[in-house]
């Protein structure tokens, strides 16, 4: 059987509340962070609108998912699990804001993707395609936070909906139908805009 | 003007109307328009792509294969739009529609010749279908995606090392929450000996008194 993503990390999480080893615990632990980091960020920058502040929200996160690590009783359900301590850590973060008021611009500069990028094509195809892609983006930010978890954990972790499914601990036709509503939402979103421009 | 809605205006841009009016420029008007929307209703695979399951279906199929793996080259169809710059296309869709470009150089309709594709009009095919342009959100999606978290840099094993290392709690609350969970483990026995060593002090209790007033 190979190994899902699940499994992975439910070996890792066991790794961390089993080896008696310092070094094992933090370099299992740095394997999470590695593969959960942009997405946990990307989740906190939709809705803090800042990179920094989205990433002390993640590092906040993280420090606490390796501080209650012990007390997770089913390894396999890691990311359910992280996604609810970012959602936490992002509440908390709002709340600091509301008291600073100090809300910084979200400075993201896009680049293209070398995945839509074709040989050939000039400047212009390249910044309409960066255009669409920050349109889509922009859009997708606007989006509730639940169509936003299931469209990072999708596209970017390229987790199949059964993974989803078990990390959000919802039934897979339950992601299924959230993944096709937000694709949905966007396109209408996205051809409003268009409406309206044109 | 961005590429979709440029695609969207001038779908057929590569020849003027004067040029190639084409059998997709009329595509609703064509002879056997709706027979070939009949056509549509039956898969017909094509380079190991098949057709939407009914002609209603066209974007809402690519929408749901397009949510699942499988669907990665039908996903692809909304973006280019061009049979010839993209190869993902599904041509089975355009040869069934009698999308064939009239004006092609050997002026035959063969679904594996690009020239004999190119210049349709998939707008106007796009309406025929759903009345609204499809855009490949799902692929723009990914690829936003993506470019946003290639721009996220992933801390090192060093940089974790400090945060938890910054910690004060770290090695408190690891050993607290270990303690905690060993706790939950023996605390039924830990129970059961406190209340039998609470009963026997009763006992003693109520016998020493006992012992006392017998005195």
């Amino acid at each position: 059987m190979s190994a899902t993503p699940a499994n992975d990390d439910a070996a890792l999480v066991l790794t961390m509340q089993r080896s008696e080893s310092p070094g094992e615990r933090e370099a299992a632990f740095h394997l999470l962070v590695a593969r959960y980091w942009r997405s946990v960020v990307l989740l906190a920058d939709s809705r803090l609108n800042s990179k920094s502040d989205a990433e002390e929200v993640a590092q906040e996160a993280f420090t606490r998912a390796w501080r209650s690590i012990d007390g997770l009783e089913q390894p396999g359900s890691f990311l359910g699990w992280l996604l609810r301590i970012v959602r936490n850590a992002i509440i908390d973060q709002i709340r600091r804001r509301r008291n600073d008021r100090a809300v910084q611009s979200n400075s993201s500069s896009s680049s293209i993707d070398a995945e839509l990028a074709s040989p050939g094509e000039g400047p212009e195809a390249e910044t309409d395609r960066r255009d669409e892609i920050e349109a889509v983006s922009a859009a997708m930010e606007r989006l509730p936070e639940k169509y936003q978890t299931v469209l990072t954990l999708r596209y970017l972790q390229d987790l199949p909906h059964e993974a989803i499914a078990r990390a959000l601990g919802e039934p897979i036709g339950t992601i299924r139908n959230r993944v096709f509503r937000a694709l949905n939402l966007l396109r209408g979103v996205l051809h409003v805009e268009r409406s309206t421009k044109s | 003007m961005s590429r979709i809605e440029r695609d969207h205006r001038a779908a057929p841009a590569r020849r003027s109307d004067s040029e190639s009016p084409g059998i997709g420029r009329h595509l609703g008007d064509a002879p056997g328009f709706d027979d070939a929307l009949d056509v549509l209703a039956t898969p017909a695979p094509i380079d190991g792509i098949d057709g939407p399951a009914s002609p209603t279906e066209f974007p809402s199929a690519l929408d749901r294969r397009g949510g699942g793996e499988e669907g990665e080259h039908l996903a692809a169809f909304g973006v280019s739009r061009d049979v010839e710059r993209d190869a993902h296309v599904p041509r089975t869709w355009l040869a069934n529609a009698g999308c064939f470009n009239s004006d092609d150089s050997d002026d035959s309709d063969d679904p594996d010749d690009p020239d004999d594709l190119a210049g349709t009009d998939l707008e106007a095919f796009e309406r025929a279908h759903r009345h609204e342009p499809f855009v490949d959100v799902e692929r723009f999606v990914r690829a936003g995606l993506r470019s946003r978290a290639a721009t996220i840099e992933i801390p090192g094993l060093e940089d974790v090392c400090s945060w938890i290392g910054d910690d004060p709690r770290k090695t408190s609350a690891a050993a607290l929450a270990r303690g905690r969970k060993t706790l939950r483990r023996v605390a039924w026995p830990l129970y059961l000996v406190a209340f039998l060593a609470i009963a026997c002090a009763l006992l003693y209790a109520a016998y020493a008194v006992r012992e006392i007033l017998e005195r």
